[in-house]
C-alpha cells in the first residue's frame, strides 16, 4: 500500500474524527464516527489484517454504531437536554493538552529507525509445519487470515479468550441491572420514599416492635 | 513528505486519532460524544497495533499477539459501550439530560 | 500424541490448565448465583446467595494457595499466565474483600419488619453477587497475568463489572451519577492503557512481560517504549486513584452503595497494585524507565512525586469529610500513596548505581511489604465497610458520621471491630496495618527515599485525627433516635455479624502474631517478583 494512499485515507479519518468531537448534534457525530471507523477498517485491509478488518466493520460498524444510533433515537433529545457546552477556555485548554500529547507521541515516533513492511513469513511457516508432519497445518497459513488467527486465538490465547466470556457475562448482567426500570412500588412504599424522615420513623418503630 | 514511510504514516494517523479522541473527552460535556471520543481513542490504539503487527509480520511468532489484542479490544469496546449507554439511560431517567455536569438531581422520575 | 487430536496443536502442556482453576471458580460461581437467584424469587431472604459466593471464594482461596503458591513465577499457558506466591497473596486479599463484603450485605433484602419486599433500596441482589464474583475472576487473572493481552482483558473484566455495580442502586440519582463519573474516567484510562501497550509492543515486539524484561530495546525505539510505559502507568494510576488522577474517587465512592464501595476500595486497588508491580518489573528491566545522572531511574522520581502528592492529597481531603463513604474514599487515596512508596522503593533496583545489591534487598522488602500491606488493608477496609453495611438498611442509611453516634452503647461488638479496623488503617501498633506500614516504610528507607518516608509518616500521624474522630463519635456520644447508631442488634443479621467478627479477629491476629504460613507466602511472593 502506498504511503500516499495511507495519508489520503488518514486525512479522511482525521477530518471525520474532528467532526465527531465537534458536532453538537449526536446523530451527526455518530455518522461522522462511522466514516472514521470505516477508514480505519480500510487501512486494516491495506495492512493485510483481513480478519480484523472484517471484525472492524462487523463490530464497530454493526454492533457499536447501531447501539449508539439506537440510544440516540430512544432518547429523542431536545436541545435543552443536550446540556450546556463548556466555556471556550476549557476547550482551549483541552486543545492545548491534546496538541501537547500529539507532540510527545510524534517526537517519540519520529525517533524510530528501520521501519519497513516486509513480506510475511507465510512460506517459512508452511514449510516448518510440513517438516513436522503436522497434517493440520499443511493448509496454507496466510498472514492475517481467519485460519491463521484462529489457531493462535484458541490455543495460545485460550485464557484471555475465556476471560472475554466472563467479561461479556458481566456486561450482560450489568446492563440488566442498570437499564431495567425501577420496580413498581406500592402506595405505602411510595410515601416512605417521598420523605426520609417518615421512613426513618417507620423503621425505628419497626425495630422497636 | 518523501521521508515518511508507510509504517510511519499509519502510526501518525493512529496518534492523531488518539489525540483527537483525548480532545473530545476533555472538551465536551455530552456523555454520548464523550463515549464516541473514547471509541476514537480505542480505534487509534487498534490501528497502531495493527500497524506494528504488520511491521513484525516477517518474524515468526511476533505479530499474532498484537492481532489477538486488537480483537480483544474490539470485544471490550463493544461491552464497554453497552454498559456506558445503559448508565447513560439510567442517569437520563433521573436528570433528563445527557450532560456530565448538571445541577444536582435528587428526585426520581417515573 | 495423535496428530489429529485437538490437543496436539497446543504449544504448552495440558497440565497448565490447572493454573486457570482459581480464575475459573469465581466465574462459575457467579453464574450459579445468578441462576440460584431466579429460584429464590424476589424479596426473599438472600442469605443463600451470600453463602454460595462465600463457598466459591473459599474454594478459590484453597485452589490459589494449593496451585499458585508453590509455582515459581515461570510462564505457563504459552506465556499468558505466570502463577506465583505473589499472585496467591494478592488473590487472598481480593477474596477476603469479596467474601466479607458479600456476607455483610446478606440481610439487605429483608425489610425492617421482616416481611415484604425492601423497596427503599432496591439493590438487585442476585446480580450484585454475580457481578462481585465476575469482577473477582478478572482481578485474580490480573494478579498472575504475564501477557499484556491477558492483563488488558482482566482489568476490563473487573472494570466493567464494577461500573455496573456502582450504578446498582437505581433509585438514587447519586448512584447513577457516580457510575457515570467512574465509567467515563475508567474508559478514558482504558484507552490510555491500550495505546501504551501498543507503543510498548511496537518498541519491543512482544506482549509478554517476561520476554519484555529480557529485551534490549534499540536506542532509537527507547522514547517510544518510555511513552508507552508512561501511558500504561497513567492508566493504572487512574484505577488506584492516585493524585492527580483521583477526581472520580470521592464521587464514585459516595454514589455507590456501601457494599460496592467496600468492594471497590479493596478488590480494584489490590488487583491494580499487583498488576502495576508486575508491569513495572517488565518496564524497569528493559530500561524503559530511563536513568538519571546518578544512575537512578527517572521513572522512580516521577513516581516519587505522584506518591508524595497522593499521600498529601488523600490525607488533606479526608480531614473535612462528614460522609463516611467520602471519608473512606480519601482514606483510600492516602493508602494508595503509602503503597506507592513501596512502588518507588521497588523501582530503584532498575538503576545502575553503585549499591545495586542493597537496592535489590530494598526491592524485595518493597514487594513483601506491599503484599502484607494489601492483606492488612483488605481486612481493615472490609471490617469498616462490613460494619457500615451491617448497620445500613431501609431508613437506616449511614450517610453522615453522626449516624454512628453512640454505636458503642447499642452494638458494642460492631463498634469495637470498627475501632480496631480504623486503628489498623491509621497504623497503630498491635494491628495488621502497623506491620504493613513498618514493612513498606523500611523498604523506602533502604532504597534511600527517606524524605518520602518521613512525609508519609507525618501524613499518617495526621490521619490518626480523622480515624480517631469516628471512634470518639461512636464511644463518647449518645445515640440519636432514628439513626443507624441507635438501632439494636437484629438476630437476622448473623451473616454480617460473622463478617465483622472475622475482619476484627484477623486484623488483630495478623498484627500481634502473624502466622508463619502467611509470612512465608509473602516472602515467597516477593522472591518470585525480585530475583
Amino acid at each position: 500500500m502506498s504511503t500516499f494512499l495511507v495519508l489520503l485515507v488518514g486525512a479522511l479519518i482525521v477530518v471525520a474524527a474532528l467532526m465527531t468531537v465537534t458536532q453538537r448534534n449526536p446523530i451527526h457525530a455518530a455518522l461522522s464516527m462511522l466514516i472514521a471507523l470505516g477508514g480505519v477498517g480500510a487501512l486494516m485491509i491495506g495492512l493485510k489484517a483481513h480478519f480484523l478488518a472484517a471484525m472492524q466493520v462487523l463490530l464497530y460498524g454493526g454492533a457499536i454504531m447501531v447501539l449508539f444510533v439506537f440510544v440516540i433515537m430512544l432518547l429523542t433529545l431536545r436541545e435543552d437536554e443536550l446540556g450546556p457546552e463548556p466555556p471556550s477556555a476549557t476547550r482551549l485548554l483541552a486543545a492545548v493538552g491534546a496538541l501537547a500529547l500529539t507532540f510527545i507521541l510524534f517526537s517519540a515516533l519520529s525517533r524510530r529507525s528501520d521501519t519497513e513492511f516486509r513480506e510475511p513469513d507465510n512460506d517459512a511457516k508452511i514449510a516448518a509445519a510440513e517438516a513436522k508432519g503436522d497434517v493440520r497445518r499443511r493448509t496454507k497459513v496466510y498472514y492475517g487470515s481467519t485460519e491463521h488467527f484462529a489457531r493462535v486465538l484458541y490455543t495460545d490465547y485460550a485464557v484471555p479468550f475465556e476471560l472475554i466470556t466472563v467479561l461479556v457475562m458481566a456486561a450482560v448482567a450489568g446492563v440488566i441491572v442498570l437499564a431495567r426500570r425501577p420496580d413498581s412500588m406500592t402506595l405505602e412504599a411510595t410515601k416512605l420514599m417521598a420523605s426520609p424522615a417518615a421512613s426513618r420513623a417507620a423503621s425505628a418503630g419497626g425495630g422497636a416492635a | 513528505m518523501n521521508s515518511i514511510t508507510t509504517p510511519d504514516a499509519i502510526q501518525i494517523v493512529a496518534a492523531l486519532l488518539f489525540s483527537i479522541g483525548v480532545f473530545g473527552v476533555l472538551s465536551r460535556r455530552n456523555l454520548l460524544i464523550i463515549l464516541m471520543s473514547v471509541e476514537l481513542m480505542l480505534n487509534g490504539a487498534n490501528l497502531s497495533l495493527v500497524g506494528f503487527a504488520r511491521e513484525f509480520a516477517h518474524l515468526p511468532g511476533k505479530s499474532e499477539s498484537a492481532q489477538v489484542m486488537v480483537l480483544m479490544a474490539m470485544a471490550v469496546a463493544a461491552a464497554e459501550v453497552a454498559v456506558g449507554l445503559s448508565i447513560l439511560i439510567a442517569l437520563f431517567r433521573h436528570v433528563r439530560s445527557v450532560s456530565v455536569d448538571h445541577p444536582q438531581a435528587t428526585t426520581l422520575r417515573d | 500424541m495423535d496428530p489429529l487430536s485437538p490437543l496436539s496443536s497446543l504449544s504448552y502442556d495440558v497440565g497448565d490448565f490447572l493454573y486457570v482453576i482459581p480464575i475459573a471458580i469465581p466465574a462459575l460461581f457467579g453464574m450459579i448465583v445468578l441462576i440460584l437467584d431466579i429460584y429464590l424469587g424476589r424479596g426473599s431472604n438472600k442469605t443463600p446467595l451470600a453463602l454460595t459466593s462465600g463457598l466459591g471464594c473459599l474454594l478459590t482461596a484453597v485452589a490459589a494457595w494449593a496451585l499458585w503458591a508453590p509455582a515459581t513465577g515461570a510462564p505457563v499457558m504459552a506465556g499468558t499466565l505466570a502463577p506465583s506466591a505473589f499472585g496467591a497473596v494478592a488473590a487472598l486479599a481480593i477474596l477476603i474483600g469479596t467474601t466479607l463484603i458479600g456476607f455483610s450485605v446478606a440481610h439487605h433484602s429483608q425489610s425492617a419488619d421482616g416481611v415484604g419486599v425492601d423497596l427503599g433500596r432496591s439493590i438487585a441482589h442476585g446480580e450484585l453477587y454475580g457481578l462481585l464474583l465476575f469482577a473477582t475472576s478478572g482481578m485474580l487473572a490480573m494478579t498472575i497475568a504475564n501477557d499484556m493481552v491477558t492483563f488488558f482483558v482482566a482489568i476490563e473484566t473487573l472494570s466493567i463489572a464494577v461500573y455496573a455495580l456502582t450504578g446498582v442502586e437505581r433509585r438514587r440519582a447519586r448512584s447513577a451519577e457516580g457510575a457515570m463519573k467512574y465509567f467515563v474516567l475508567g474508559a478514558f484510562s482504558a484507552a490510555f492503557l491500550l495505546y501504551g501497550m501498543s507503543l510498548l509492543y511496537g518498541a519491543t515486539g512482544t506482549m509478554r512481560l517476561d520476554v519484555l524484561a529480557e529485551t534490549a530495546i534499540k536506542p532509537s525505539d527507547l522514547p517510544m517504549a518510555t511513552v508507552g510505559g508512561t501511558l500504561i502507568l497513567i492508566g493504572l494510576l487512574f484505577k488506584v486513584g492516585a493524585v492527580p488522577f483521583h477526581a472520580w474517587v470521592p464521587d464514585a465512592y459516595e454514589g455507590a452503595p456501601s457494599a460496592v464501595t467496600g468492594f471497590m476500595s479493596i478488590g480494584v486497588k489490590v488487583a491494580a497494585f499487583a498488576g502495576m508491580f508486575r508491569i513495572v518489573e517488565g518496564l524497569g528491566a528493559c530500561g524503559a524507565l530511563g536513568a538519571d545522572l546518578a544512575g537512578s531511574p527517572v521513572g522512580s522520581w516521577v513516581l516519587w512525586f505522584v506518591a508524595a502528592l497522593t499521600v498529601i492529597g488523600g490525607n488533606a481531603g479526608a480531614l473535612t469529610q462528614r460522609n463516611p463513604r467520602r471519608l473512606m474514599a480519601y482514606s483510600g487515596i492516602a493508602h494508595t500513596g503509602y503503597l506507592l512508596v513501596a512502588l518507588v522503593a521497588f523501582t530503584r533496583q532498575f538503576g545502575h548505581s553503585s549499591d545495586a545489591l542493597n537496592m535489590t534487598y530494598a526491592a524485595h522488602d518493597a514487594a513483601a511489604g506491599l503484599l502484607f500491606y494489601l492483606l492488612a488493608y483488605a481486612l481493615a477496609n472490609a471490617g469498616v465497610f462490613a460494619v457500615i453495611n451491617h448497620l445500613e438498611r431501609r431508613g437506616e442509611d449511614v450517610d453522615s458520621l453522626d449516624d454512628l453516634a453512640g454505636l458503642a452503647h447499642t452494638q458494642p461488638r460492631s463498634a469495637l471491630v470498627m475501632a480496631v479496623c480504623l486503628l489498623s488503617l491509621a497504623g497503630i501498633p498491635g494491628t495488621a496495618g502497623f506491620l504493613g506500614k513498618l514493612w513498606v516504610f523500611r523498604a523506602g528507607v533502604a532504597s534511600g527515599d527517606v524524605g518520602l518516608v518521613v512525609l508519609a509518616l507525618m501524613a499518617s500521624a495526621i490521619s490518626l485525627y480523622y480515624y480517631l474522630r469516628i471512634v470518639v463519635i461512636m464511644y463518647m456520644r449518645e445515640p440519636q433516635a432514628g439513626t443507624a447508631g441507635a438501632s439494636s442488634e437484629d438476630p437476622q443479621r448473623w451473616c454480617s455479624r460473622l463478617a465483622i467478627l472475622v475482619a476484627g479477629v484477623l486484623t488483630i491476629w495478623l498484627g500481634v502474631y502473624p502466622p508463619n504460613a502467611i509470612l512465608k507466602l509473602v516472602v515467597d511472593g516477593a522472591q518470585a517478583l525480585v530475583h
